[in-house]
């Protein structure tokens, strides 16, 4: 058993935060699991929505696809600030950090208003749950269920980790730079996985 | 400035409640949803959460608090959440036990005695998920919080904040709760069956849904915090095979919370959209389909109950080896069952649906997985009696409760048999003999796990001792009580009794009668529990460091421990069970 006695010195003092938000992850996936299960579940079983029935709106017809390929496209970029972010952070450069984590949040709100937008025009076209069109068409009233509550709650996590961001931002004016960096790695972590969720929502609410 | 924000935002979601949802397009239950926001919002602020979250941001390390007061602000300390969760429990206990009271007196004859139907059923589905609540965080977050870093040798949980944000988040939950019989009532039982859960607009089913999500928050936070301090601060020298198996038992019930509370509140949320924003989900008129819900709610609420019973078995494996004097029996087997149960939970949710309309097929693999985990439970099984074998019993009171629950729970898992094989099932499916199967698990496991872990840690909490007597004399009551009410359940349950109903054929009455007077024994020993921790806590024997001569970490350090936890960071050198012939 003496081998197992240094086991602990593995572990850095600051690595319990990233374990943490691994498993915070890992509860975040199972919940856009559910409901991206539930919505192909519907989609594979029920004849209402079932790939090329009539009744199912398919890709392009509804509004607002140009809007979403716009947001796939500010979401990747701001991916990518995120990650000039970090390391900046890393290699000490604090004015470099709040650059780019501006780039981040400005992007991520610039996410906000197209969606607004893009909501806009669906509602004025009638597209909502409980709309007269929704009401008469079956296919039309699942899908608008799964895309209005799926872009919402999507829409309040990028919230959420604007919220992060802002937090980073706003410690990184005076923390030392190791706990500015390790603070823009955790943000960082959550706001790539509020963008890849994306990345499976796009295709599965606007393409297929 | 984050109570600038959160109040900003509070401001706004009230007025968007009061202003869209009274007045505009949005309707009731959406203000209801928003106002229920804000509210949350500002509680958190007021109970000291701002503050917390500033420090954060600004780096700086949490404050240390002293006095009564900690126990009812956003106080950091692991001790201090531990009995915050603990005290909640017990609080929650006696509110959920009134209820079953009512229900009990009720029952006590055939026809209406004092409730109608309706209020029968919002009783009934308040103390199904005040229970719930109990047991979820009895054991997990009470004795878990306050044992789990000492056992292992850490100064606190990896995220501290974070731990107080799971506590504070059920008070406003709990409040939801018990508010909502007042706002129209609960008609669903604790489990919200859509579309019952859909149809309706009274705001008593909006509030339990809120409720249940913000509890689910607070469930998924303590589960990442628990598995991330296990992972991360373990004393040196504790290797997995050093783990005591309480903490083992808490990690397993913590993988269950995060990788199955998502998935309920993502059926939750489904049905709050279905009520608030006219979605369809749910209704099969338009592309919904019901039995979706079931599956969702099940994947969790299955392996729920092991997040319940889980950390009782760690908690009753704990005790035996202490007053047995010898070493855990299979403790490699044990840790490693506790974690098949886990694994194996996940994969048995539709037995709970044999009778729903679900594709035939799958009856078969949820029945086989479903007994599949009566093996790594006769493991524990295996491990108590392995255990006990032969042993100089100590009938300290802890002893007495964690042998009580074995019997219990032997009962309870032998009558999930016939509840496990479809054929059986769909005999005795919605009926009063479900009712006792899982409150032999559930009371006679959980609780009297938990209570078996509170009479063997309250010295290490309080400093001080609990009155022997009193102790083995609610033991008793509870234990011959709780038995002489449950067991007549199964036959009637097996005669035809149905849940969730008010009334019943007159030739049950003599068995109702019975059970009903055993319940006030249940009752007398909640009362002879109260005073036995007043006077205790006022009076008790001073406990010293090590009353019951146990071997793990948290007995190495003063009762109640200091802030930090232990002096001198503990090394582990040895097994956790290493109980010799002599002791």
């Amino acid at each position: 058993m003496q081998a197992a006695i240094t086991m602990n010195a593995d572990w850095r003092e600051d690595e319990g935060g990233r374990v943490g938000l691994w498993l915070f992850i890992l509860s975040e996936i199972l919940l856009f699991g559910a409901f991206l299960a539930s919505y192909v579940g519907t989609r594979l079983g029920n004849p209402d929505c079932a790939l090329g029935v009539a009744a199912w709106p398919e890709a392009g017809h509804l509004p607002g696809l140009t809007m979403a390929a716009l947001n796939t496209l500010i979401l990747l970029t701001s991916s990518y600030t995120m990650v000039r972010a970090i390391s900046r952070a890393e290699r000490g450069d604090r004015a470099g950090f709040r650059a780019n984590m501006i780039a981040t949040v400005v992007l991520g709100l610039g996410f906000l208003v197209v969606k607004s937008a893009e909501y806009a025009l669906k509602i004025s076209h009638g597209y909502y749950p409980g709309s007269e069109l929704a009401k008469a068409n079956a296919g039309l009233s699942i899908f608008l269920s799964y895309y209005y509550m799926l872009t919402i709650l999507h829409g309040l996590h990028i919230v959420a980790g604007l919220i992060w961001n802002g937090v980073a931002y706003y410690a990184s004016a005076d923390a030392p730079m190791p706990s500015v960096a390790r603070r823009a790695e955790y943000a960082g972590l959550y706001w790539h996985f509020v963008d890849v969720v994306w990345v499976f929502l796009f295709p599965l609410l606007y393409l297929i | 400035m984050t109570e600038f924000f959160a109040s900003l935002t509070a401001g706004v979601l009230v007025f968007v409640a009061g202003y869209g949802g009274l007045q505009g397009p949005l309707g009731r239950q959406a203000a209801c949803v928003l106002a229920y926001l804000a509210a949350l919002l500002v509680f958190l602020c007021v109970v000291g959460g701002a503050k917390a979250m500033r420090a954060y941001a600004q780096g700086r390390e949490p404050e240390e608090k002293h006095g009564i007061a900690r126990y009812f602000s956003f106080d950091v300390d692991h001790k201090v959440v531990g009995v915050q969760y603990t005290v909640a429990a017990v609080v929650i206990f006696l509110v959920g036990g009134t209820l079953a009271l009512i229900m009990r007196l009720e029952l006590a004859r055939h026809g209406l005695q004092f409730l109608m139907p309706d209020q029968y059923v919002t009783v009934m589905s308040l103390h199904g998920i005040t229970m719930v609540v109990v047991a979820l965080i009895a054991t997990a977050g009470g004795l878990g919080n306050f044992i789990v870093p000492l056992q292992i040798g850490a100064r606190d949980m990896a995220f501290p904040r974070l731990n107080a944000l799971s506590f504070w988040l059920l008070p406003p939950a709990v409040i939801l709760l018990l508010s909502s019989p007042f706002l129209g009532g609960l008609d669903f039982g604790w489990t919200a069956i859509a579309p019952l859960s859909t149809q309706g607009t009274t705001i008593g089913k909006q509030l339990f849904l809120l409720a249940f999500v913000t509890a689910g928050f607070s469930s998924i936070f303590g589960g990442v915090n628990f598995v991330a301090t296990v992972l991360t601060m373990r004393a040196p020298g504790m290797g997995w095979r050093r783990v005591p198996i309480f903490t083992w038992s808490i990690v397993a019930a913590a993988i269950i919370q995060i990788m199955g509370t998502s998935v309920v509140a993502a059926s939750l949320i489904m049905v709050t959209f279905d009520r608030v924003l006219h979605t369809t989900f749910f209704n099969s008129d338009l592309g919904g389909n019901v039995l979706l819900y079931q599956h969702l709610f099940w994947y969790y609420s299955h392996p729920a109950v092991y997040i319940m019973i889980l950390p009782a078995f760690g908690a009753i494996l704990e005790i035996l080896p202490v007053y047995a004097r010898k070493p855990l029996f299979a403790y490699k087997l044990v840790a490693g069952a506790l974690l098949t149960i886990t694994a194996l939970s996940f994969i048995v949710w539709a037995h709970h649906m044999f009778t729903s309309g679900m594709w035939m097929l799958l009856k078969l693999p949820f029945m086989v997985n479903t007994e599949l985990i009566s093996i790594p439970t006769g493991v524990v099984f295996l491990a108590v009696m392995g255990t006990l074998w032969k042993a100089k019993l100590r009938l300290d009171s802890p002893m007495l409760w964690a042998l009580a629950m074995v019997a219990n729970f032997l009962i309870g898992g032998l009558t999930g048999i016939p509840l496990a094989d479809a054929p059986t099932d769909l005999h005795l499916h919605d009926t009063w003999f479900i009712v006792a199967h899982f409150h032999f698990t559930i009371m006679g496991g959980a609780v009297f796990g938990f209570f078996a872990g509170f009479h063997h840690w309250f010295p290490k909490m309080t400093g001080r001792r609990l009155n022997e007597a009193l102790a083995k004399t609610q033991c008793a009551l509870m234990f011959v009580g709780f038995n002489a009410v449950f067991i007549p359940l199964f036959w009637l349950g097996n005669h035809g009794m149905r849940r969730h109903v008010a009334d019943f054929p007159a030739w049950m009455d003599p068995v109702q009668t019975f059970a009903s007077l055993a319940a006030l024994v249940v009752g007398s020993s909640a009362i002879v529990f109260s005073y036995n921790v007043f006077i205790s806590l006022r009076g008790g024997e001073a406990a010293g460091e090590n009353p019951w001569e146990a071997l793990t970490l948290e007995w190495k350090t003063p009762s109640p421990p200091p802030h930090g936890n232990f002096k001198t960071p503990p090394v582990v050198a040895g097994e956790p069970y290493d109980y010799g012939a002599s002791a």
